[in-house]
């Protein structure tokens, strides 16, 4: 069994003082997977590269979990949240702790709070329950994963252009595999989940208002680009505030909440991966605690 | 971790046309953003069917041949195969969903 830190706390300290330093220098960058040599996202510059199985390999953390560092603090944005969140990633986490059980449960959250169809709940229940079964001492076969992602197939086949449904079915296909173990797993589904969340409409916008916004813009792009090809200095964001202050106001207020509601369904999942992997680091030291008792007696 | 041969030239007919049962074929190349894209996911299907199925990799920059003779023009291109016979292809980044019931079907 592989250990966070394989046991080590010279490990986590290794880490810690790593990660802490690109903050501290501003070389942390919050994003797709990337080193290079100064500067990189939260895995690139904890492993000095780009290679996820040399995070498991040095740290001990589980490939799917190690996977969905970068996803999911680019999912949060630059900023003191995706920042934490890093910090959080290594300090929560007990040298020895078994962090294996936390994929699961974060793949059991991710699907459990999603904000599905009603259409897609029957499908919804079995994938959770084909989590709930799954582990290590007892996986689900093969067969079972794929007669559930077979029937997600059928209702994708003939679901409408719904894009709610579409987009709770395409969030139970990624999440129909076991969690515990591959690349993809997790990342498939937080990026599925976040798709999910784009897809809700906003009460505050209408159709009406996307034509009119979009007409907008076409219209301004369409006189602006030419002299801005041609070198003229000209800040469009600003003309446009100008030109049509309501529409603008309108289009940002959107477009605050759009980008909202993918941080905030981050975060949501940033949260509880924390606290599952406190939680897994707190029960091995339960478990060291009681066997140093047994040991005594 | 995951098994994935790379063929070269010399032994794709040994290695591939050879093999008894389901191989999926990824041409990729090195400069190919796509092809990095569906790596995680070839890991984890040669992790999920371990040696019922061959999942082989071919360099088309290294093996341009191999390229020539299965008429690949676009990357990353997924060819499959089942006793020595291609079967069936697809181009581009698939779903994991999608391979695995490709594969599912030639067991």
């Amino acid at each position: 069994m592989i250990t966070a830190f394989h046991g080590d706390p010279a490990v986590k300290q290794t880490l810690g003082d790593r990660v802490a330093r690109h903050i501290a220098d501003g070389t942390l960058v919050i994003g797709n997977t990337y080193w290079d040599g100064v500067s990189g996202s939260p895995l690139g510059v904890s492993v000095e590269g780009t290679d996820v199985e040399a995070y498991v390999a040095t740290f001990g953390y589980p490939l799917p979990l190690a996977g969905m560092l970068d996803p999911l603090t680019a999912m949060m944005g630059m900023g003191n949240a995706a920042n934490a969140f890093v910090r959080d990633w290594v300090d929560v986490v007990a040298p020895g702790a078994d962090l294996s059980p936390v994929s699961a449960k974060l793949m059991r959250h991710m699907v459990e709070t999603a904000q599905t169809d009603t259409r897609g709940e029957m499908l919804k229940q079995k994938v959770v329950a084909l989590h709930s079964r799954d582990s290590a001492e007892a996986p689900v076969g093969r067969a079972e994963w794929s007669a559930v992602r077979n029937e997600i197939s059928v209702a994708r086949d003939t679901a409408s252009d719904d894009s709610l449904l579409t987009g709770t079915l395409a969030l139970l296909d990624a999440a129909c595999w076991p969690a515990g173990r591959g690349y993809t797993p997790l990342s498939a589904t937080l990026s599925a989940c976040i798709d999910l969340v784009t897809q809700i409409p906003d009460p505050e916008w209408t159709e009406a208002d996307n034509k009119r916004s979009d007409t907008f813009f076409m219209a301004m792009e369409q006189e602006l680009q030419p002299r801005m090809a041609a070198g003229e200095d000209l800040d469009f964001t600003a003309i446009c505030k100008e030109r049509e202050p309501e529409i603008y106001a309108r289009y940002e207020a959107f477009s605050a909440r759009y980008l909202g509601r993918i941080r905030n369904r981050a975060s949501d999942i940033a949260t509880r991966c924390l606290t599952e992997m406190r939680s897994a680091s707190a029960a091995s030291r339960t478990l060291e605690f009681s066997d140093g008792l047994s040991q005594r007696a | 971790m995951a098994n994935i041969t790379d063929v070269k030239t010399a032994d794709f007919d040994t290695l591939v046309l050879g093999h008894k049962g389901p191989v999926l074929v990824d041409f990729w190349a090195e400069w190919c953003g796509p092809c990095k894209a569906l790596s995680p996911t070839l890991k984890d299907i040669a992790a999920d069917f371990g040696d019922e199925v061959l999942i082989a990799k071919v360099d088309i920059v290294a093996e341009p041949e191999l390229a020539d003779r299965f008429g690949v023009s676009s990357i990353p291109a997924l060819k499959f195969f089942r006793d020595g016979a291609e079967v069936s292809s697809m181009i581009g980044v698939q779903p994991r969903s999608k391979l695995t019931a490709a594969l599912e079907a030639l067991l």
